[in-house]
């Protein structure tokens, strides 16, 4: 820029369009963009219902509503019949980056809140975008190529030393009043990036989407919403604790500042009896602890220092704790007080509230802990009182001050030890009619096997 | 007693697995015009029996041959029984051995014949195979498909579905919902989709620039049923070659369809008596025949004549 001789000149700070789109799609995963995108659907529905001024079923505010969400190795495609995006709002907030600071204030316990997720969602998959939104009276399409768009700088220069940035999205068929498309959005994103389609095109894909649209959106599908993918309709998996005379999880609930602080620690299953390398423990990924901001899962089965374990007192994290179900939730009507990040997959651990609920998380991490340790030495009658124990989902547990658990007694116990070779191990194991060969178990079956027919008690 | 496979089967003695080989060697001869054969390598469970080693040498003149064995008390025996020097023996798991030999990435065909059940395939073999593997490298897994291996297993004393199991071993809860396809005839097709999908994953996960193509789909059995699948991992210059080839307009070569090799047992007298009528531009009549066979049998050795095996006793 042209220095204008009293020493002072500007130093340009524009953005580039493609720099936002390298940074925007790097720090996140497919699957966190199209729930993004789920969360912009079910934000819709509460806006509409704003706006119409319809008070919802406070069980089931989401009854009755549907979101499909669809892809191949050729598209992606999610559409709802929720309230859509009214044209004045597409024309100076939702295609912003970012929520700009004169938006309109936040409501109701929304979950998206940067302003970014659709964006990053449409930049992340492919090239070629359609959209098309409706609230029943207003609508407008937008379709959209990215590289061209990118290619484009939109800047225009005023002068010769000021240039002004003008990035927009065309909208097009834009109807303000008596509109005959059917209220709801759709997104439909074409020529996918290669990244992308492999994902798609991966028969394993669709069954990780399930899974963590089940858990993740447990809360929000049990609500009363329906998410399908790819026809098919996607149950809610709700972390679930027992519940019995011997059992009671501990429950803790608070409100300070606005913000709903709900704290729920106890035991899913009954711990494993076999901790070893080769021990068979598959669904360890179920357990652990969940951070839930406004419904939305936020972190799902931690097992790391994030929620306190290996922190003093709280031992790290190991096999033997598998049974172990914490959830703590925060709820708020102003979003930006709870702890997420802007991918929604982290916990803000520096947050306030966060901060006032992750020593009580640990006290109770710590007190089912000791209780694994202590069971080791009774386990085989524990297991029964355990397993008689009803699982009842995290939102139908009643508070409770006091963790209860079953009390455990010592017994004198040696420790058996020996090696054989792997093939007969498993031959072993395949006779026994074992699920898996862990070697540990088949040492414990065959013990029992010959005590069973040779020893009298 | 429950004897390991290669201590109760003579491998040799198999003539729809007899056949199975001779129809792989016929798709490979079709890739041959486009794809060097000859200096492949070829990764198999050698066992006891080499069968399979022997027909890639000798047909196709394969001179890097390994075989994998994990039982280290019979190490002798394999070492013992090897037909040719150029076939190396590791000893170790498939799932360390497969990562280590295939790591220069030379074109390589591996064949993870598992007489075992399919719970024997979903180890993580296969994906550590994938994973080191080449373009223009080809992959078979064989796995027993009786439905009976899913039933009768325990965890934690209580018995576990049939589908449950098959979820749990094959770790995907989308299997739950198969309880349908667990049936004698059904549970062959969906073994060999579990394992095309898995080999498929693991191209588009571990191989950038890669993609499966399904070749071969065998159901066959010599007492147990048994599937074969497998296909190539190839770049978008090898899927050219590869149809260019013209292997899959053989009708031995089906893709991710089943095909089916369900030969008859005939004594060597019924043999040549069926092959005198043979070559025929119609179906042979079954009724015309000195001896009862069925005629979906009598259609299954005409279709395979010329690759039926003949076993006999030598004098000693």
């Amino acid at each position: 820029m042209a220095d204008n001789g009293n020493g002072i000149s500007r130093a340009n700070a524009n953005p580039s369009k493609s720099f936002f789109i390298a940074m925007l799609t790097r720090d996140i995963d497919l699957i966190d963009c199209i729930l993004d995108l789920l969360d912009n659907s079910v934000d819709g529905i509460g806006e509409a219902a704003r706006r119409a001024n319809v008070q919802l079923d406070p069980d089931h505010p989401l009854q009755g509503s549907t979101v499909e969400i669809s892809f191949d190795r050729d598209s992606f495609q999610i559409a709802d019949a929720s309230g859509g995006i009214p044209i004045g709002i597409a024309e100076d907030y939702a295609f912003r980056f970012g929520r700009p600071d004169d938006a309109p204030e936040l409501k109701d316990g929304t979950i998206g809140l940067y302003g970014i997720g659709m964006k990053r969602a449409i930049f992340k998959m492919g090239n070629v975008v359609a959209m098309q939104s409706s609230t029943g009276t207003e609508s407008f399409s937008l379709n959209l190529n990215v590289d061209e768009w990118r290619k484009d700088p939109q800047v225009k220069e005023i002068d010769q030393d000021h240039e002004l940035v003008e990035w927009s999205f065309p909208l097009r068929e834009v109807v303000r009043a008596g509109t005959a498309v059917p209220a709801g959005t759709s997104i439909k994103i074409t020529e996918l990036y290669e990244g992308i389609w492999r994902q798609f095109d991966n028969p394993t894909f669709a069954e990780r989407l399930r899974r963590i649209v089940s858990r993740d959106y447990a809360f929000i599908l049990s609500r009363g919403l329906i998410v399908n993918v790819n026809g098919v309709r996607i149950d809610p998996v709700m972390p679930v604790m027992r519940v019995s005379d011997d059992f009671a999880p501990f429950k803790h609930v608070e409100t300070d500042d606005g913000v709903t602080i709900e704290i729920t620690v106890g035991l899913a299953d009954p711990p494993p009896e076999d901790t070893s390398a080769t021990a068979r423990n598959p669904d360890s990924g179920v357990y652990g602890w969940y951070v839930v901001c406004n419904d939305r899962v936020v972190v799902s089965a931690d097992k790391s220092s994030d929620t306190g374990w290996g922190v003093k007192p709280v031992p790290a994290w190991h096999p033997q704790y598998i049974g172990f179900m914490g959830v703590v939730r925060f709820s708020s009507a102003e979003p930006r007080k709870l702890p997420w990040k802007t991918t929604k997959r982290d916990v803000e651990s520096s947050n306030t509230f966060y901060q006032r609920a992750l020593p009580i998380m640990m006290r109770a991490t710590k007190k089912l802990t000791d209780y694994t340790n202590n069971r080791r030495a009774d386990s085989k009658r524990l297991k029964k009182i355990e397993k008689a124990a009803k699982q009842v989902p995290v939102s139908r547990v009643t508070a409770n001050e006091q963790m209860r658990l079953p009390i455990t007694s010592t017994n004198d116990l040696v420790r058996i030890e020996y090696t054989r070779e792997a093939a007969d191990v498993t031959a072993a194991a395949q006779a026994l009619g074992l699920v898996g060969s862990s070697p540990a178990e088949v040492g414990i079956q065959t013990f029992e096997y010959f005590f069973k027919r040779e020893v009298t008690r | 007693m429950t004897k390991r496979s290669f201590e109760a089967i003579n491998y040799m003695l198999r003539p729809n697995k007899n056949v199975e080989r001779k129809l792989f060697v016929a798709t490979l001869k079709k890739l041959h015009s486009q794809f060097d054969i000859p200096n492949y390598r070829y990764v198999g469970f050698g066992s006891m029996w080499f069968s399979d080693f022997i027909l890639m040498h000798r047909v196709f003149n394969i001179c890097d041959l390994v075989t994998i064995e994990n039982q280290k008390s019979r190490q002798k025996r394999v070492e013992f029984n090897k037909p040719f020097a150029c076939i190396s023996v590791r000893m170790d798991e498939a799932s360390v051995a497969l990562g280590e030999v295939l790591d220069d990435k030379k074109p390589s065909i591996v064949w993870l014949d598992y007489d075992g059940p399919l719970k024997n395939a979903v180890t993580g073999d296969l994906e550590t195979a994938v994973g080191a593997m080449s373009s223009g490298s080809m992959l078979l897994v064989s796995v027993n498909a009786l439905v009976d291996q899913l039933r009768g297993h325990k965890a934690d004393d209580e018995e576990v579905s049939p589908e449950a199991y098959l979820a749990d071993i094959c770790d995907d809860e989308g299997l739950l919902k198969c309880g349908n396809q667990l049936t004698l005839n059904d549970f062959p097709l969906l073994a060999a989709k579990i394992i095309h999908d898995r080999i498929k994953a693991a191209v588009l996960e571990k191989q950038p620039g890669c993609e499966y193509i399904p070749i071969w789909s065998y159901r066959y059995a010599d007492g147990a049923t048994m599937v074969t699948v497998g296909g190539m991992i190839a770049n978008s210059a090898d899927r050219t070659k590869l149809e260019d080839s013209g292997v899959l307009s053989l009708s031995v070569a089906t893709g991710l369809t089943i095909f089916d090799i369900e030969l008859p047992i005939l004594t060597e007298k019924e043999k040549r008596a069926l092959d005198k009528l043979l070559p025929s531009a119609g179906k042979l009549d079954w009724k015309k025949l000195e001896f009862e066979l069925r005629p979906s049998e009598v259609e299954a050795y005409q279709r395979f004549y010329l690759e039926y095996p003949i076993f006999g006793e030598l004098a000693a």
